[in-house]
Parts: structure tokens; C-alpha cells; sequence
């Protein structure tokens, strides 16, 4: 055995060897687990909001900030939606009465850090033809919502897109509170209606030519709507009217377009044609306003 | 306790007095004398991996059957030569230098007689012995047994002059584990070292079959190599290599070339 001390070399260098082997392989075992176990946490980082909403019984719910309430609850392939006047009912005891309502379609809950997924996703929606997307950040959370709006109607047409594409949302009702100058109540109430009636867009005071364009290119109710009301407050009636019926193509169920083309008749002084128009509304349809400036107009004769 | 004695139990043997019978060989001796009993005689093929045990077994064999048998170890033989050695194993002179008579004269000369001719590494054998060893296996005067290697067996088997006629093929395998430490035990046990043989626990032997995958000449040669290295390090104050255990035994397996290191 004159070989036995390199034999004994041999043996160590073999040793070393296989230790490394067992060690590399412990590695990137470890760092495939790890890898697999942040994939499976960013595959799960964007919640989907509705199967949050099923299991909400059972697990755990993110954060909701507290003027956010959740309208739709979905199971499956059925979509209800809390009609309005129950909204009222619900949030009126606990919010305050000087308050406006903004509705939008909440499509997206993650938590901070993810801001470069949140912005893809919504760069997809804008994409896809929902408006006015934005990221609004509360707490661990960020929010991802389009079409904010003060009538839960105009997103009727967003809500038949997202289904058509099959995108998870929610309607998010916001509650804001509007700063009272004066003291008397009858001023603050005329000021909710006032912001309650006034559209998003509107505020942003974008021109009607850039609105055309943007018809043209994306033609939809939300967009005709605006402009035919824009006319109508301009007091060019006739366009009005002409706008008030594109809208009223994409969305016949919408009372807004029937008011304005019933107000644009009614200053044009078609009042017969007027009231017969909001008649023919109701009889499918059933509104507030539509009914009480019906009554209005009778009331008037 | 004396490790170079130990070892040199390991050392690979010809000699039939040192053939370790585990329950395989048994098993495929029960079964060539089934064959030898039973059937017409013809070609034999007893195959197997290198190192399995093929020559041992048929050494082995000698005495062990009614038939007498005439063993060829080497197989580099000219046809004319081994049909010479045939009829001088009879005792009678060779008449002619004819081929043709000569084959003639061995047919007769055991043409009632009980001999299985046994020739290893028949891998080897050329295209001329084939053709004899087929001559002769057809005049039905002896059984032929040819071990070979498996790999080549079946190229050979395959050849039309084999493929044709009666043969059979025996497969001899690796041994199992317990026939491993069975065989461990029996050798250790042979020279006393019974408290050696207890120390060889389950993991050793499991470690020992792993090695050398069952094959008998691997595992001789594993172990006589561990006990010369317990032995050179009892002898030069080694004391980290002076018991048989799991470093020893790679370190033996390094040395014999079953761990490339």
C-alpha cells in the first residue's frame, strides 16, 4: 500500500466533491422553493375583488378605507346589484347628510408595492375603453378604479364591457364631502344636487371638440351624453337634441339622455312632444326626476 | 486481529474448494441437471455479466453431476486441436490427420458415452470452433456447455447455425443483498472473525451491494482491498483508517476504480 496517503488525498478530494454537489443541489432546491413560493404570492397579490367578495365569510378582509362601500356581490356567473334607494337607506343613517356620492368600477386591490402591476392593468383597461382609470392609495392598499361618476347609471355600459371581456369588478360607491359656505340647509341641499347632476368629465372642462374626437374614435353613451348636455346647457338645443339621441342608441334605458332631449324640446317649445317623450320613459322605465318634471311641466299649464 | 489473513479470504480463487454456493447458484445448477436429465443433448449457454461468477460455477460444476466433464479454460483453440484433445481424453491414439476423420472418430468414440464438453469465454471462440462445436452438438454424442458474456451472447445466439437448432440459455445474475451479506458473513465467520462480522451492520452491506452492484468479483475485490488498507493503517499507526466502516470502504472502492475520484 506505498499509495495509501494519496489514496487518503483521493478520498478527502471525494468527499469535498460530493458535499458541493449535495450543497449546490440544496441550493437551488432552496432557491427554486423560494422562487415558486414568490411567484404563488405575486400570482395572488392582485386580489380578485369578487372571489374576495364570496370567501369575505370565511377569510380575512383587506382594509377597506371608510367612506368606501361595497355594492356588488357576485357568485359565479350572477351579478346583483343593490339597487340604489337601498344604498340610500343603508348609508344615510351613518354618513353625514352633507355628503355626494361618486360611484366608479373598482377593478383592482393590491398591496403597496405592486404599483408596476396596478399601472399595466390599467394602461389594459384604457386600452379596452374604460375612461378616467386611476390609482388611489390607502393604507397597505392601492385601488385601482375607472368611470367615476355621479349617477350609478353610467356605468351600466362599463359594467356590460366588463362583462363582456370577463374583468372581475365592483361598483364602489364614495362618499364626499362637500364644504358648506352657508349655514342654511335648502343652500346645501341645492349644492349636493348641483354636484350630484354635474358629470365628471364637465368638471374637468373638457372642450366639445376634443369630446367629438374622442366619440369618433370611442364611440359610447357616457361620451354622447356629455356632449349633448354641454349643448344644452350652451342652450344650442337642436345639437343637444341631435347628441341626446346618439346616446339614447347606445343606452336606451338611461333617463339622462331622454331628460335632455325632452328639456331641449321643451325650451325649443315642443312642450307636447316634451312631456309625451318623458310618458313614453316612464312607461318602460321608472324614474324620480323624470316624473317630477313631468309633473312640473303639467303643473306649469 | 489479523486484517492481511481476512484478506486474502477475499482474494479471487479458482480452486472449486473456495466457491461460495448462495441460493443463485444452486438454483441454476438444479436446472442444468434438470436439462442433462430430461432433454436431448444440445448447446448450452450459460451467460452473465463479467465478473458474475460464470468460470467459479463452472469449475463448480465438476463432480457435481453424473456426467464427466471435459473443461476447455482456453478458448484461442484451432478446430483441429481441440477435436485431437477430445479423443485423447478417451484414452485412444488419433488415426488420421484428416479433419473430416477425425470428427468422424471423436462421434464414435462418445457417441454412447456421458460427457458435457465445457468451454468459457465462448465469446472468444472463432468462426471455425463454432462451426465444430455445431458439427458435433448435431451428432448428438455430447452436451455442450458455453459460458459467455451476456453481452455478446446475443450477438451470438443470433447467428443462424445457433438460432436454428435446440439450445437453451441459463442467465446467471448479480447476487442479491442478502446473499451479499450472507457471503460476508460465511467468509468472516470462516476465519473467526465473528466480532468483525457483527460490526458490518445492515448500512455497511447495503453501502457494499450499492458499490459493487451485486457482482461477486467486485465485492471480493472491495473487500480484500479494504482489509489490506485497515491492515497497512493498523501497521503504520493510521489511527483514523484502523476500523472497517464507510471511509474505508470508498476509500477501497476509490482504489479499485469504482468511485471515479
Amino acid at each position: 500500500m506505498h499509495n495509501f496517503h494519496d489514496l487518503v488525498k483521493r478520498y478527502k478530494r471525494y468527499r469535498l466533491r460530493r458535499f458541493l454537489k449535495f450543497f449546490a443541489i440544496g441550493v437551488v432546491i432552496l432557491f427554486l422553493v423560494v422562487g415558486f413560493f414568490l411567484y404563488v404570492t405575486q400570482q395572488k397579490a392582485p386580489i380578485s375583488l369578487v372571489k374576495k367578495e364570496i370567501k369575505s365569510s370565511n377569510t380575512e378582509k383587506p382594509k377597506i378605507p371608510q367612506n368606501k362601500v361595497k355594492v356588488v356581490v357576485k357568485k359565479e356567473t350572477e351579478i346583483k346589484i343593490v339597487p340604489a334607494k337601498k344604498i340610500k337607506k343603508i348609508k344615510t343613517d351613518k354618513l353625514s347628510k352633507k355628503s355626494l356620492k361618486k360611484y366608479s368600477l373598482q377593478f383592482l386591490v393590491v398591496e403597496k408595492g405592486n404599483t408596476y402591476l396596478v399601472k399595466q392593468r390599467k394602461k389594459a383597461l384604457e386600452e379596452i375603453g374604460f375612461r378616467n382609470c386611476k390609482l388611489t392609495s390607502y393604507g397597505k392598499y392601492i385601488y385601482l378604479t375607472c368611470n367615476e361618476t355621479n349617477n350609478i347609471k353610467e356605468l351600466d355600459m362599463y359594467i356590460k364591457l366588463a362583462k363582456r371581456k370577463k374583468i372581475d369588478y365592483l361598483i364602489d360607491t364614495q362618499y364626499v364631502k362637500v364644504e358648506v359656505k352657508t349655514k342654511k340647509e335648502p343652500d346645501v341641499k341645492k349644492k349636493v344636487r348641483k354636484e350630484i347632476s354635474t358629470p365628471m368629465l364637465k368638471m374637468q372642462n373638457i372642450n366639445l371638440q376634443q369630446l367629438q374626437k374622442s366619440f369618433s374614435q370611442t364611440p359610447n353613451f357616457n361620451i354622447a351624453l356629455l356632449i349633448a348636455r354641454n349643448y344644452y346647457t350652451n342652450k344650442a338645443y337642436k345639437k343637444a337634441i341631435i347628441w341626446a339621441k346618439k346616446a339614447n342608441q347606445f343606452n336606451k334605458d338611461d333617463a339622462d339622455s331622454w331628460l335632455i332631449y325632452a328639456k331641449s324640446l321643451h325650451a325649443l317649445k315642443q312642450n307636447k312632444q316634451a312631456k309625451q317623450l318623458l310618458r313614453i320613459f316612464l312607461q318602460y322605465e321608472y324614474s324620480d326626476e323624470v316624473e317630477n318634471l313631468l309633473k312640473q311641466w303639467e303643473n306649469e299649464q | 486481529m489479523d486484517y492481511l489473513e481476512l484478506a486474502q479470504c477475499f482474494e479471487e480463487r479458482i480452486s472449486s474448494g473456495y466457491y461460495h454456493q448462495n441460493s443463485e447458484v444452486i438454483h441454476i445448477k438444479n436446472k442444468i441437471e434438470s436439462i442433462i436429465d430430461n432433454d436431448t443433448k444440445q448447446l448450452l449457454f450459460l451467460t452473465g455479466e463479467p465478473g458474475v461468477g460464470k468460470s467459479a460455477f463452472l469449475n463448480y460444476l465438476d463432480g457435481k453431476f453424473s456426467y464427466d466433464i471435459i473443461k476447455f479454460d482456453i478458448p484461442f483453440l484451432e478446430p483441429i486441436d481441440f477435436v485431437k484433445i477430445l479423443i485423447k481424453k478417451t484414452g485412444s491414439e488419433v488415426d488420421n490427420y484428416s479433419l473430416e476423420e477425425l470428427i468422424k472418430q471423436v462421434i464414435s468414440l462418445y457417441k454412447n458415452s456421458n460427457y458435457i464438453v465445457v468451454l468459457d469465454e465462448a465469446q472468444l471462440l472463432s468462426k471455425d470452433m463454432i462451426e465444430i462445436i455445431r458439427i458435433l452438438a448435431d451428432s448428438k454424442a455430447f452436451w455442450f456447455l458455453l459460458a459467455m458474456h451476456k453481452h455478446e451472447s446475443q450477438k451470438i445466439l443470433k447467428e443462424p447455425q445457433f438460432a436454428s437448432r435446440p439450445h437453451k440459455v441459463i442467465q446467471l445474475q448479480n447476487i442479491s443483498l442478502d446473499e451479499c451479506k450472507e457471503y460476508i458473513y460465511t467468509e468472516l465467520e470462516k476465519k473467526d472473525a465473528t466480532l468483525l462480522a457483527n460490526t458490518i451492520t445492515g448500512k455497511y452491506i447495503k453501502y457494499i451491494h450499492k458499490l459493487t452492484q451485486g457482482n461477486m468479483r467486485m465485492l471480493k475485490k472491495l473487500l480484500y482491498t479494504s482489509f489490506l488498507l485497515i491492515d497497512y493503517a493498523q501497521k503504520n499507526n493510521e489511527d483514523r483508517y484502523k476500523s472497517f466502516d464507510k471511509c474505508i470502504l470508498t476509500m477501497a472502492a476509490i482504489e479499485i476504480g469504482l468511485i471515479n475520484a
